[in-house]
């Protein structure tokens, strides 16, 4: 084989190479989550926001248009009475762990894994953050003891 | 020795029995025996280290990770994993050509094919013994870099070893009686198609026991909610088994022949003379088409497998082909279709050494078109992946303007019809030198274009028709009719082409050999991107599990397990691309090397094989 030839058969290699990597890094990155949250020290608005974002939650739901599940723009408030007698907390606690119970009108049943399972797999701190969250959305979210209370009141109806 | 089929020569058991104990007294006194022992000698030497490593308890800790100096242990079973799976692609794969080669020349008397698959056969040793080091490797770094993992994965599926460590036993046993009695087997034919065979029915086993492995940690089945083994059959046949068994199988005859492709235009680059350029320009051709076999159902194994993973996990599947992931499918597109374009091209400018090639050349535009359009639609992004406040901003997940074009039901009338235009090419190829003398030759290729431009048709109907009905009748029901009018299309038309072109007029012989050297580039291209693709989903598959070891049952916990942005995925195959293909070229060498010296020690038998 002559210079030129495995000179050009390598150049070849490297532009393909090359193309791939740039179009790899021209399309948006999507940074991991790095730190851990084996546990979080504070059941807040802000935790559950940073869970409801990096535990996969947003993969379906989304805020201004519903595409593969219930849009959560404002859903603290408008979970007040979707089911009659329940409050926001008690209806968003159902949806989190029994998420098939009282299905949305106009939404398939079944495809809403529930929080604590894979994959999201959160622990009662996290689910309690996320709630936090999920209610500060278009309304007061409940006090910590409250929610922790709903949790546990909702686990055992399962 | 009367000519029979290859099924009846299956089921004659007494022919089988009588030639393979002919054939051991031959193969004993013709020395062969030392080059399997060689091989058996050196594969055990591997598996041994491995035993005593594991026996000796060296590595046993009580840690659940280990760290990697340097680059990190994910990186490190990454590039090992990557290899591995590389080297066994290019080992599985060559002996399929090879075997189907010396048996369409064993059938057709055609030495062509013979030699083309002796000289292939001549780059699997090395080749192999590569793949063994590599999957050594990887066992060893896996072992002592993720210990618990490791246990738990032993504790699953240890009832595999004993058949894992048989079907690597059977398959070294072939691949180096399969090569070192090429030419003493000369007159046994049978003998030695049937021994590969072998080769390949080993290798594909092997094949199928890693992969349940490997999908049991994407979708695992067959234990319990504590993670604990249930069923080993369960484990085994997991939701994605099946399907990536097909899908590798099928991949594996496409890398196959892009990589017999490349080798054939490496040749064909350093040769001198206008017979090794013909002999070389047709191995090409060859590996192309192969490889074009083997592309064309690839698209439609991938969508089962995809299927199969939604129907185990909707956020899996969410996650994998919409989320996280979902601009990980434009550089699949990306790379897809330079493969198909790639495909198309050799043909076209193939079709310039066929005289009569020149009366199809108005066809080259429309088909650019429609496979330059298709391709537009192909890698428009689906979901966009953001912030809340991102997401708030773009008023949802979906681009206002591409967002039409990157669903679905676009983008599957875009691979369909990608396939039918490289599908039209092929056919044209194959006409390029060729006058029907039927009578009802003009009948016929007018039903033939009425027939592709129908199920074209058909494609976009139902692709407009998706829009308009629920995802899931279009997954189960809409998106399977546009594959399988693709497909019987593709079975009609060519059955008509066969009885069109029977006793076909030859307008000229080809000029094997008359091809410019960009086609030969275009070769190593389609060879490169396909082994970046590969490296492109081996990360798929592995970072789709996100923080998993087996997904939803064993949690990666260890400081790698941060999943690598799209950016940095590239950085890393591409180094593991640029090493497979080194180790490629010393395979060539020392395949070329060793052809070399096989010829001079046995220049009687051999000569007579050269044209």
């Amino acid at each position: 084989m002559s210079a030129s030839a495995f000179r050009k058969i390598t150049a070849i290699m490297v532009i393909w190479v090359l193309v791939f990597v740039a179009v790899a890094n021209l399309i948006p990155q999507v940074e991991p989550t790095k730190e851990k949250i084996e546990s979080i020290d504070k059941i807040s608005v802000a935790t559950g926001k940073q869970l409801v974002s990096t535990r996969g939650c947003l993969l379906c739901h989304s805020f201004g248009e519903a595409i593969r599940a219930p849009d959560l723009t404002d859903i603290g408030k408008k979970a007040d009475n979707k089911v009659p007698g329940y409050t926001p907390l008690d209806y968003l606690t159902e949806k989190l762990l029994i998420p098939n119970a009282n299905p949305v009108a106009g939404w398939p049943v079944g495809m809403m894994p529930s929080a604590d399972k894979p994959p999201a797999a959160l622990n009662d701190e996290e689910i309690a953050a996320v709630l936090m969250y999920l209610e500060s959305l278009g309304s007061n979210p409940s006090s910590e003891t409250q929610i922790k209370a709903a949790i546990d009141k909702f686990k055992a109806e399962r | 020795m009367k000519d029979t089929l290859l099924l009846e020569f299956f089921f004659k058991k007494n022919v089988i029995y009588s030639q393979f104990k002919y054939g051991l007294i031959e193969m004993h006194a013709n020395g062969i025996s030392k080059g399997v022992l060689k091989g058996i000698t050196k594969i055990s030497a591997i598996l041994f280290i491995l035993f005593l490593i594991y026996i000796s308890g060296i590595f046993e800790t009580n840690e659940s990770y280990r760290a990697f100096p340097g680059i990190g242990s994910r990186t490190a079973v990454w590039i090992a994993a990557e290899l591995h799976l590389l080297f066994g692609a290019f080992v599985l794969a060559v002996p399929i050509f090879a075997v189907i080669s010396e048996y369409i020349g064993y059938r057709t008397k055609d030495k062509q094919y013979d030699n083309l698959a002796r000289e292939l056969t001549g780059l699997l040793v090395a080749a192999f013994t590569i793949t063994a080091i590599m999957g050594a490797t990887l066992f060893i770094l896996v072992s002592i870099l993720y210990p618990s993992f490791f246990e738990y994965m032993k504790g699953i599926f240890s009832f595999t070893i004993p058949f894992y460590l048989i079907f690597i036993l059977g398959e070294v046993i072939c691949v180096y009686l399969y090569r070192y009695s090429w030419d003493k087997l000369q007159d046994n034919k049978r003998l030695h198609i049937l021994i590969g065979i072998g080769l390949n029915v080993f290798g594909t086993g092997l094949l199928i026991i890693a992969n349940a492995w490997g999908q049991f940690m994407l979708t695992p089945a067959g234990v319990n909610e504590a993670g604990q083994l249930v069923s080993g059959w369960g484990a085994v046949n997991n939701f994605t088994w099946i399907p990536m068994n097909i899908h590798r199988i099928i991949a594996n005859v496409a890398f196959g022949g892009f990589i017999v492709g490349a080798y054939a235009a490496f040749k064909f680059l350093g040769s001198n003379t206008k017979k090794e350029k013909g002999h070389y320009d047709w191995m090409g051709y060859v590996g192309n088409v192969i490889g074009l076999v083997g592309l064309i159902p690839l698209p439609f194994a991938g969508y089962w497998m995809g299927i199969e993973i939604y129907m185990y996990s909707q956020q899996l599947g969410i996650q994998m082909m919409g989320g996280l992931f979902s601009w990980l499918f434009v550089i699949q597109a990306v790379l897809i279709g330079i493969l198909f374009l790639g495909a198309n091209y050799y043909l076209w400018i193939g079709m310039r050494r066929m005289p009569g090639g020149e009366r199809y050349a108005k066809f080259r535009l429309p088909l650019a078109v429609i496979l330059f359009t298709s391709f537009a639609v192909w890698l428009t992004p689906h979901t966009m992946v953001g912030s809340i406040e991102e997401l708030r901003a773009l008023g949802g997940a979906y681009h206002p303007v591409l967002g039409v074009f990157g669903v679905m039901s676009a983008k599957n009338t875009a691979v369909n019809l990608v396939i039918l235009s490289t599908f039209v090419s092929l056919i044209l190829y194959r006409r390029a030198n060729k006058e029907a003398v039927v009578p009802w030759a003009e009948n016929g290729k007018k039903q033939q274009g009425a027939i592709i431009l129908l199920a074209g048709a058909i494609v976009l109907a139902i692709g407009v028709y998706g829009y308009l009905i629920p995802a899931a009748s279009r997954v189960m029901f809409w998106s399977p009719i546009q594959v399988v009018t693709v497909f019987s299309t593709m079975v009609l038309v060519l059955v008509i082409d066969l009885k069109l072109f029977k006793g076909a007029k030859d307008i000229g012989p080809i000029k094997w050999g008359d091809m410019p050297p960009r086609s030969q580039y275009t070769l190593f291209t389609m060879a490169a991107v396909a082994t970046l693709l590969m490296g492109l989903m081996g990360y798929l598959r592995s970072a789709g599990r996100e923080n998993w070891h087996v997904y939803g049952v064993l949690k990666d916990t260890s400081p790698d397990f941060w999943t690598p942005t799209l950016g940095s995925m590239a950085v890393t195959v591409s180094l593991i691309v640029f090493v497979f293909y080194l180790l490629v070229a010393l395979v060539f060498w020392l395949g070329i090397e060793r052809g070399a010296s096989t010829e001079k020690s046995s220049s009687t038998s051999i000569g007579e094989d050269k044209k």
